[in-house]
């Protein structure tokens, strides 16, 4: 479907292209809502605060882009503003970067994707954050650490701390699944 | 650096949620659209507004254009020349008949005013009772009265009546126009309506002011009605208390 045809009826509030504008897209939405979730509760708040928003600002779409990548865009940043204020980063230890090691080679790609949501919905609140914001939405630590108001080491180290959970976590579900079949 | 590893497994996971999408429940539309809502109720509102602000002046403006008219009559027949002879007369004609009363039974008058003249002197000045000292004293006393007529005379002309007539009735007259014209024996054939009623002067001069205060009135409500301050009301008011409105403001906006 052209978003065209219901961007201009959204832009005079017309109800029913607003409508078409929710449809199109609150399903990969609610995709994205739920990783920086720890519920679907939660997801579904992000979700409508999100909207509400794309609805209010929808005059401030310029053409330049995509409309599902600005769409995109105000719900992740109406999630990290959600998850920041459940989140107290300044409490975890910042790790030294020489204690960083390299994790060992990992193949995700037998692994079901809502395995492994269900993975990062269970992490730490923090953790979750960062993992998000770095692996999956491109952000540097730099950005991390001034969007969340924390240090750039204090980035790393809950990235790290993160990546750690999710491959221990993977390790134990593959050597289930293994235990199961043989 | 990050190393190879961990950039792989970032990777592997970004890929899993690239096109990944879940379910919404329904309802969640509903509840969207509820919050959107108000935003629509206030664009009206706000047009409403502006729509009735020109019925709401024309409103005003025949209200106190209506409150004018019903007052206007009243005004008018305090301000006409004939109306005012007519007051003038039924003000003035019981006051000269009371004086003609006077002039008739002076001894009313004496007795009624005897206790205030006689009280102020006499405790002070008399100690030992004789016939000159008794002539004396009534000369005493009768000057200490006119002293104190003169010393009344300009807030209380009664007063000075009242202290000629104790000893001598035929002077009371004569003194009491000396101090008051308006108790000067009237003869009503010589007593002229215009010449005793002072109303006339404010008859001369308030149409003007009043012409200025009511017209500056209206117009200082309506500019004050009017928002963004261009004045398209104007009151005029002519000589004989009609309001004109003034309507070319508002058809020179509606001609841009």
């Amino acid at each position: 479907m052209n978003t065209e045809s219901f961007l201009e009826g959204c832009r005079l509030n017309d109800r029913k292209a607003q409508e078409m504008l929710y449809r199109a897209f609150s399903s990969k939405m609610m995709g994205v809502c739920l990783r920086y979730a720890s519920s679907q509760f939660e997801a579904e708040d992000i979700l409508q605060m999100g909207f509400i928003k794309v609805f209010k600002n929808i005059n401030q779409f310029a053409n330049k882009g995509s409309l599902e990548g600005w769409v995109r865009r105000i719900m992740v940043n109406t999630a990290i503003e959600f998850s920041r204020k459940s989140v107290i980063l300044q409490d975890i230890d910042a790790v030294n970067e020489s204690t960083i090691i390299d994790s060992q080679l990992f193949e995700i790609d037998g692994l079901e994707v809502k395995d492994l949501l269900k993975m990062i919905q269970d992490l730490a609140p923090g953790y979750r954050l960062v993992f998000n914001m770095y692996a999956i939405e491109g952000f540097s630590h730099k950005e991390i650490a001034k969007a969340l108001d924390i240090s750039e080491s204090a980035s790393k180290s809950q990235l790290f701390r993160a990546r750690m959970r999710l491959q221990e976590k993977i390790k134990l579900m593959e050597g289930e699944v293994n235990g199961i079949k043989s | 650096m990050e190393s190879s590893h961990n950039k792989n497994f970032d990777k592997q996971v970004k890929r899993k949620f690239e096109d990944f999408s879940a379910e919404v429940p329904s309802s969640l539309w509903a509840g969207i659209e509820k919050e959107i809502e108000p935003g629509e109720v206030k664009i009206k509102k706000v047009f409403n507004l502006k729509r009735y602000r020109y019925i709401s002046i024309a409103a005003a403006s025949l209200i106190i254009g209506f409150t004018i008219w019903k007052i206007q009559p009243e005004e008018k027949i305090f301000l006409s020349g004939e109306a005012t002879v007519e007051e003038t007369a039924l003000v003035q004609e019981p006051e000269v008949k009371q004086s003609a009363d006077e002039k008739l039974s002076p001894l009313v008058v004496e007795e009624k005013k005897e206790p205030v003249l006689i009280k102020a002197p006499e405790p002070v000045s008399v100690a030992v009772v004789n016939d000159d000292d008794n002539d004396q004293r009534q000369q005493d006393s009768q000057t200490a009265i006119e002293e104190k007529t003169e010393e009344f005379a300009p807030r209380e002309p009664i007063m000075a009546v009242n202290a000629s007539v104790e000893n001598d009735n035929s002077s009371i007259i004569d003194d009491a126009s000396a101090i008051s014209p308006l108790n000067k024996t009237p003869d009503i054939k010589d007593v002229s309506l215009d010449s005793l009623y002072q109303g006339p002067e404010l008859a001369e001069t308030k149409p003007e002011e009043r012409q200025n205060l009511v017209s500056g009135i209206l117009n200082f409500v309506a500019a004050n009605l009017q928002i963004g301050g261009d004045r398209r009301l104007e009151f005029t008011e002519n000589e004989h208390g009609i309001i004109k409105i003034g309507l070319k403001g508002i058809f020179a906006k509606n001609d841009r």
